[in-house]
């Protein structure tokens, strides 16, 4: 899975914005924000990946359990699917 | 992975500017009770659009103050500069230049519904409550007077 290349991820102050490009009305009211934790499995989605390098990767990076990493990982893929900012390779 | 909402103007700012210069829109929630009736705090929201060259009397435009706040508010003369006021507003704001105004609102969205600046009702809403200001003020002052007597005499 990657991120659709029709979104780009913007530091605004300390959070990160995801970004639809073209010629849409941007919405402020729909914007979704990431924290730390989401704008770091973003650069990884950018590049192209597996859920499961997902899960690796915040294991590698956070002190979390495994059970909690997979949680996040699918709640976090479910927010980019919800606005169509994931593509399933 | 939080849902915090940008909602402070100065982080929305650069955004709005970017996406504004590229001919594209915004759609937002404007803070202020300045434009009540018509834009209600936190509630109704607004879609801006690229400025047109010269601005009308009574379009909206988002523009940028000279001591660096930005508003929201109602064009009601047009000179060479904008004179300007918030519809919950009596005092003018005179000397706008074109230079300061960063979009204008093209539609907005009250109770659900959608409406066009160019809609029929709007455009007599914006002329009754434009005209109706200094008869509302004078009103206003009347009932304040009558409500300070009604309390002296209550002491």
């Amino acid at each position: 899975m990657k991120i659709n290349e029709n979104f780009v991820l913007r530091q605004i102050a300390d959070t990160w914005v995801v970004l639809p490009l073209g010629d849409t009305t941007l919405d402020f009211n729909g914007m979704m924000t990431l924290n730390e934790t989401g704008s770091f499995l973003w650069s990884i989605l950018e590049k192209g990946c597996q859920q499961a390098e997902l899960v690796n990767a915040l294991l590698n990076e956070y002190d979390v359990t495994k059970e909690q990493a997979e949680t996040d990982v699918e709640e976090f893929l479910n927010k980019l699917r919800n606005i169509d900012c994931l593509e399933e390779l | 992975m939080n849902n915090k909402r940008l909602t402070s103007i100065d982080e929305m700012i650069p955004l709005i500017e970017e996406r504004i210069k590229n001919g594209g829109s915004v759609s937002f929630t404007p803070m202020g009770i300045s434009m009540y009736p018509m834009l209600r705090h936190g509630i109704d929201n607004v879609v801006l659009s690229p400025a047109p060259e010269k601005l009308k009397k009574y379009d909206i435009p988002f523009y940028r103050r000279k001591n660096g706040r930005y508003v929201l508010h109602r064009v009601v003369k047009v000179t060479e500069s904008y004179t300007c006021i918030g519809d919950n507003e009596y005092r003018y704001e005179q000397g706008i230049e074109h230079s300061q105004v960063i979009a204008v609102v093209t539609s907005f969205t009250r109770k659900g519904k959608e409406y066009s600046t160019e809609n029929l009702g709007y455009k007599i809403y914006c002329r009754v409550w434009h005209y109706s200001r200094f008869p509302r003020r004078v009103l206003r002052a009347v009932k304040r007077v009558l409500r300070n007597i009604i309390k002296g005499k209550q002491k």
